[in-house]
């Protein structure tokens, strides 16, 4: 009996959709639905606009199915997948001058009554803003792509030691942005 | 290994929260934590942080127009229903999408209501009353037979029952009965053909029915202008003191039919095998010359999307004998009638299917070499309505109808 699409695996898939029969569609589909959230989360905490997030999001994967070819030895999709996602979300950071954010731009306002965990969201992503670069990517990496400190630092060809500072270090300071929350909490 | 990070008490928090903490360093957080309450509430703000991040990703989604937008781009099509969590279905988010999704059904059954309206209006003749007339007694007001009507008759001649017909040129109309025939081939001189009425052989009575119209037999084509234009005979005959036996009230159909498109569009390839395996009958009732109302049942082919098919490896899954039946009316359109031997006509139909409603418009041509059978062909459209996924979904085909059917 043959396999369900879920049951593939990514070179599978890959394969099927160069095979560019039927399958394709379906194929592609199964891809999407096992990375589009992933990549979503990417680009829109990586640009912090929705509008520009969703341009990137669409770019990288219409970019991916654009550089399928047979001559292309594949062997990590979800890590091509982001790589593209990456090199369009650092170029849309690069063409949009984005203004410098400091603390005190970032509205950490808190009712009296006990926040809600969409509250602590906000704020939480907020906060992201203030992260450098590389700290904040790490951690998206981290958080939203459920990657490990070994995993970011392949993709990202840095030493791990290196990732798990920048990762600790962006959580200290995430923690240190919330403190007046926590201490009011 | 490279260590090149405050390994603070702190820090070991987030590395543990990560699950990054090797075995000595959790011992070591474990420890610090059991004396250290400013590092427990620091453990308890880093849980808070981590809840924050988790809400913010479970309330993340790409929006789904722009899968549609993704595939369109590339020259797909959204493949709807895929995954509901992430690929939700269009049709599933409102009531006007659904309406929407009705349209073309709706549409479909307008069109054909609004052909068998007007067929029916203005093909419904005279000649009608003649059939609707069950029983009663005969008068010459009550049977006029057109021209149409006798090319009808003419034409569905293959009957060899024995039929006499008795021409009243030279007697009174009260007894009109002057010559008679026995044989199939009646010759009815042009000159003698104004009153013409018909008579079994060594019967006092006279039954005047279609099939007894239709079992004449000429050895001439008459024209309609000159022979058996008109029939008549003075008011309570006694050759007219008969029943007018209702012909055929009912019409039994043998139905097949094999796709030849369907939307959207699937690879389903022609296949032979589906003339004998879809086959039906259709029982009708003649509610007039020009009209019958019958139910159907039968298998017929549909391509039903992913039904049947586990592995989704198609879009839409060709299923051939699909079990159909339902009520269907038929319009005759006589006006069209090609010498009598084909008469065109529509025929729509609503019922039901093993997997969900259908309806059907149709149109055909109907050949009828004589009164008794008849061969059908013609294009019919067909939706089927199903649910896949809890999202309506609809099949629409297009298919030949090749059908033998019969008086009965």
């Amino acid at each position: 009996m043959a396999k369900k699409y879920s049951e593939y695996s990514d070179i599978e898939l890959y394969n099927l959709i160069l095979e560019n029969k039927s399958s394709k569609e379906l194929a592609f589909a199964e891809l999407y639905n096992r990375y589009s959230r992933k990549i979503y989360f990417y680009c829109f905490r990586i640009i912090g606009n929705q509008q520009q997030a969703e341009d990137a999001f669409q770019e990288t994967f219409l970019n991916f199915l654009q550089s399928i070819n047979p001559d292309r030895v594949m062997t990590n999709i979800g890590g091509f997948i982001l790589r593209i996602a990456r090199n369009i979300c650092h170029k849309h950071i690069r063409d949009t001058k984005k203004p410098i954010v400091s603390i005190n731009d970032i509205d950490l306002s808190f009712n009296d009554e006990s926040l809600e965990k969409k509250e602590l969201a906000s704020m939480v992503v907020a906060s992201l803003e203030l992260l450098s670069e590389e700290q904040r990517e790490s951690l998206i990496l981290q958080v939203y792509y459920d990657m490990s400190y070994a995993e970011i630092a392949e993709f990202l060809g840095v030493p791990v030691s290196t990732v798990r500072n920048w990762i600790v270090r962006s959580k200290r300071k995430v923690s240190k942005i919330l403190a007046p929350y926590f201490e009011r909490t | 290994m490279e260590n090149n990070f405050d390994n603070s008490h702190s820090d070991l928090i987030y590395l543990f929260l990560d699950r990054e903490a090797s075995p000595l360093e959790q011992e070591i957080l474990f420890k610090a934590l059991s004396e250290n309450s400013d590092l427990r509430a620091e453990f308890e703000n880093a849980l808070e942080i981590y809840s924050g991040f988790k809400s913010d990703k479970n309330n993340l989604n790409p929006p789904v127009h722009l899968a549609t937008s993704i595939f369109s781009s590339a020259g797909m099509t959204y493949p709807n229903g895929y995954n509901s969590s992430v690929l939700s279905s269009p049709v599933s988010n409102g009531f006007l999408p659904k309406l929407k999704n009705l349209f073309k059904p709706a549409a479909f059954m307008f069109l054909g209501a609004l052909l068998t309206f007007f067929s029916f209006i203005l093909f419904n003749s005279e000649n009608d009353r003649i059939n609707s007339t069950s029983k009663g007694i005969l008068t010459s007001n009550d049977l006029i037979l057109s021209q149409h009507y006798l090319i009808n008759t003419f034409l569905a001649n293959k009957n060899k029952d024995v039929i006499t017909v008795v021409r009243n040129s030279a007697v009174s109309d009260n007894l009109a009965v002057t010559q008679s025939f026995e044989s199939d081939n009646i010759i009815i001189p042009d000159s003698e053909t104004k009153h013409v009425n018909f008579q079994k052989i060594n019967s006092s009575e006279i039954t005047i029915n279609n099939n007894t119209l239709a079992s004449l037999n000429f050895s001439n084509e008459p024209s309609p202008n000159k022979n058996l234009f008109s029939l008549s005979s003075a008011q309570n005959s006694p050759l007219f003191l008969n029943e007018l036996t209702k012909s055929n009230d009912f019409y039994l159909e043998i139905k097949g039919n094999t796709n030849i498109n369907q939307f959207p569009v699937a690879s389903q390839n022609f296949s032979f095998n589906q003339i004998y395996e879809n086959l039906g009958f259709g029982l009708y009732y003649k509610i007039g010359k020009n009209n019958l109302v019958g139910a159907f049942v039968g298998r017929e082919p549909f391509s039903i999307y992913r039904v049947n098919d586990p592995d989704y490896l198609n879009d839409f899954t060709p299923v051939s004998n699909i079990l159909t039946f339902g009520a269907s009316y038929r319009q005759l359109i006589p006006v069209f009638d090609f010498n009598g031997y084909f008469t065109p006509f529509v025929d729509v139909a609503t019922g039901f299917s093993q997997f969900g409603a259908i309806t059907k418009g149709a149109i055909g041509l109907n050949l009828n070499p004589n009164n008794m059978f008849n061969f059908v062909v013609g294009l019919d459209g067909t939706m089927l309505f199903y649910k896949f996924k809890g999202n309506i979904q609809t099949t629409e085909k297009i298919s030949v109808f090749f059908n033998f059917g019969f008086n009965i």
